[in-house]
């Protein structure tokens, strides 16, 4: 037995998206770690290698059983592709577990799945002690030592030679794309500027 | 007639009074909705609407998503009453905090204000008081719609804009109208109640072990809450406005009989007699799965118990938190031990076990496991005689053991004996592997031909390890006078109601199972570890501390008489 729409009450409300901009953009010389971690399909991978061989990498951090964030990051970082695509295809995007132990190779296939992620995002999940090496090496340890206090941030990097842009806060696909296509007209710029 | 006329004005009164009384307990929408409850917590746990479809929301701006990973559910958790995650305060949206102004009472956050770390967003969001009157039918759907609260507060980003129709609003409006609209059973004015369950045919020193610990800690703490509640209200004291809500703690031990069947029949018996809020510790010799569909069935959180065999179950839905898997993560992590080296090559083993309460199980469970994997193929399953047969049962297979790449031995007890028989044999090159029980015994291996090809599993931590906490508690178990009989079980004991009493710290008067079991997840992982688990951590609807587990061997001048030969593993 349905209800149905109240008098005087108007019965849809379209929805109205949120137009501020939510991140902070800045930019640094980080090292990744030279560790070993897992792909979703089981392969074991040396993660600076990994990213060294991507022409621009995206990375950011999730858990699978995470009850806030990274749903929303997972989703966005999928949806982020088609805008990637246009700009410059050349690029990977990596989502490192921050719990591991439970983000088993399985478990990130699943998870992969629910949000029809596609082909160019790529989840990482290994030792805690490397998850935490690399949490070391962006500058983003979580607070009390627990995920839970993890913060959203986006990392990328345009080539091998360029320092890692960091996007804190949650990040549209939309903004993700501009930001990448902004990175790489400067990029392009600066080399001609060399040249 | 006069007196009639009196009569019927009184009656009027009296009608008008009510309907005052009614209206201003009333939400303007009250009247209206019919909404089906049902279908209103299927939209809110499961993101799907009335037609079967997924309800569909817009994320950050510009992305499509639906479904139950942006459920209601997901961020702000079963209970409504949301959480602190990533940076960002959920907020609660039980029909308590939806259905009425907004109050500013630092109780309502005093978790997100004073105890999470926070990001400076954070910081800003709980600190703003964010007034807004009681939400009604339609300001409900144009806030879900909008993210403009009727106090003209904007939603965070994080917060999907909802597009729902009328139907699936009313529903979801009738169900959070009921979400932790009262306080869960087991608590009274002045104290809370919790079950610890024991099994008929437990180790009677062992479960008196496990009594005395948590009642040496409930009288501690219950010194400490008696305390504070006689600090209530006095203006100087810190959180003296939220002294009223402290409870003092009552455990009921309640005592099993008779077979497993009988169980459930038994602990409904007891919970009528005495509503319990939630059970904790708690041991049982056989499997908890009674206990824990028992808990499903009444909703009731089940904390740690000290159990072998886990109901092992998807863990939505499940109202038990378990240190380990038990066994069964023994099983696994031998299986994932004998399979790793020269993956390629197929690997023989023989299965020997004991026909008991643990051997026979566990042989089945094994059974199990090599059914869904190629890579180990089982040639014999043999059950393990008498220890004064063991000499002859061992020669009489000599052929097989020498064909075997390894055996794996599940006994149900005398354990030491099992090795010192084993220790006199030749095993030629097989690997012989045995469940973490029996590594207590390891000392005797020592200086015997096996020694270098026996191995066992250990889900726990080393005893190399080094965690402080291990320290304060064994003083905390001195300065009481407490008889160790395994550190370890005292430890469990007493770490199973130090979680409860974290996540009870922060709950105020929200006495509400789902919430309490929300906070239990969140506090494991910011927990003090006293050397059970190299690493201890749960996260929403994780029902296992830990996960993984070593495979060690006997070694000499080494705590414990053992040495890790793996890394952690996560099978």
């Amino acid at each position: 037995m349905f209800a149905t729409a109240n008098e005087g009450y108007a019965a849809e409300h379209s929805v109205q998206p949120a137009k501020h901009k939510s991140y902070v953009r800045s930019a640094h010389n980080y090292k990744v770690p030279d560790v070993t971690m897992t792909t979703a399909h089981g392969e074991q991978v040396n993660v600076a290698t990994l990213l060294a061989a991507e022409e621009s990498a995206i990375i950011s951090f999730v858990f699978t059983s995470c009850a806030g964030v990274c749903p929303m990051i997972s989703a966005t970082m999928a949806s982020a592709t088609k805008g990637l695509d246009t700009v410059d295809p050349d690029y990977g995007i990596y989502l490192v577990s921050l719990d591991p132990e439970y983000d088993t190779p399985e478990r990130l296939t699943s998870y992969a799945e629910r949000f029809n992620t596609g082909s160019k995002v790529h989840f990482l999940t290994g030792d805690v002690e490397d998850v935490r090496a690399f949490l070391q090496s962006v500058d983003s340890v979580y607070e009390g030592g627990n995920k839970m206090n993890h913060q959203p941030i986006t990392l990328m990097r345009i080539d091998d030679s360029a320092e890692w842009l960091r996007f804190d806060g949650m990040i549209s696909g939309k903004s993700i794309a501009e930001e990448y296509q902004r990175a790489k007209s400067i990029n392009h710029t600066a080399s001609i500027a060399i040249r | 007639m006069l007196n009639l006329t009196m009569a019927a004005v009184r009656f009027t009164a009296v009608l008008l009074l009510m309907g005052t009384i009614t209206c201003l307990f009333s939400t303007p929408a009250d009247a209206d909705n019919s909404g089906n409850v049902k279908l209103g917590k299927r939209i809110y746990e499961q993101g799907i609407g009335h037609n079967g479809e997924p309800v569909t929301a817009v994320g950050q701006g510009d992305i499509e998503v639906f479904g139950s990973d942006f459920a209601c559910t997901r961020c702000h958790r079963r209970s409504g009453f949301g959480a602190s995650e990533g940076g960002y305060y959920i907020p609660p949206i039980t029909a308590t905090y939806l259905f009425e102004a907004r109050r500013v009472q630092r109780s309502d956050r005093y978790r997100a204000l004073f105890i999470d770390p926070q990001s400076p967003r954070q910081s800003a969001y709980v600190r703003s008081p964010r007034i807004r009157p009681a939400y009604n039918l339609e300001s409900l759907h144009k806030t879900l719609a909008t993210g403009v609260d009727p106090g003209n507060n904007n939603f965070q980003d994080l917060m999907p804009r909802y597009q729902l129709d009328s139907t699936d609003m009313n529903n979801l409006y009738a169900y959070l109208q009921t979400l932790s609209a009262e306080i869960s059973p087991g608590v009274d004015a002045r104290n809370i109640h919790y079950g610890v369950v024991v099994g008929p045919d437990v180790d009677p020193v062992r479960a008196d072990a496990m009594l005395v610990t948590m009642n040496a800690f409930v009288t501690w703490m219950n010194e400490r809450i008696s305390g504070d509640q006689r600090m209530n209200q006095f203006f100087p004291y810190d959180g003296a406005d939220v002294r009223d809500w402290l409870r003092k703690i009552e455990l009921h031990v309640w005592r099993l009989e008779g077979q497993q069947s009988g169980w459930k029949k038994q602990l409904q018996a007891k919970l009528q007699e005495q509503p319990v809020f939630a059970l904790v510790n708690g041991m049982v010799k056989q499997s908890w799965a009674p206990i824990a569909e028992f808990c499903n069935d009444h909703a009731i959180p089940c904390i740690l118990p000290i159990t072998d065999f886990p109901a092992l179950a998807d863990s939505q839905g499940q109202y038990t938190v378990y240190y380990d898997r038990g066994l069964y993560l023994e099983a696994e992590l031998m299986l994932d031990f004998i399979s790793k080296p020269y993956a390629d090559k197929q690997k023989n083993i023989l299965l020997w076990h004991g026909n008991g309460q643990t051997g026979k199980p566990m042989s089945d469970y094994f059974r199990e496991l090599l059914s869904q994997q190629k890579q180990v193929k089982l040639s014999k399953v043999q059950i393990l005689p008498d220890s004064d047969d063991l000499d002859d049962f061992i020669n009489a297979n000599k052929k097989r053991i020498e064909a075997a790449d390894a055996i794996v031995i599940w006994p149900d007890a005398d354990a030491e004996s099992l090795l010192e028989t084993l220790s006199r044999h030749d095993f030629s090159d097989t690997m012989l592997i045995m469940p973490q029980s029996v590594a207590k015994f390891a000392q005797v291996l020592l200086g015997t031909d096996i020694a270098g090809q026996t191995y066992f599993t250990y889900p726990r931590a080393l005893a190399s390890g080094y965690y402080p906490e291990t320290y304060r508690l064994q003083g905390w178990m001195n300065s009481r006078g407490l008889e160790v009989i395994d550190q370890r079980l005292h430890f469990k004991s007493h770490y199973g109601l130090m979680i409860v009493f974290d996540a009870m710290r922060h709950i105020f008067n929200n006495f509400h199972r789902d919430y309490f079991l929300e906070l239990v997840e969140h506090e494991v992982e910011g927990s003090k570890n006293p050397g059970l688990y190299p690493r201890m951590s749960l996260g929403p609807d994780q029902r296992y501390l830990s996960k993984g587990g070593y495979i060690v061997k006997a070694a000499d001048q080494q705590p414990d008489y053992i040495a890790a030969v793996t890394d952690w593993i996560i099978p």
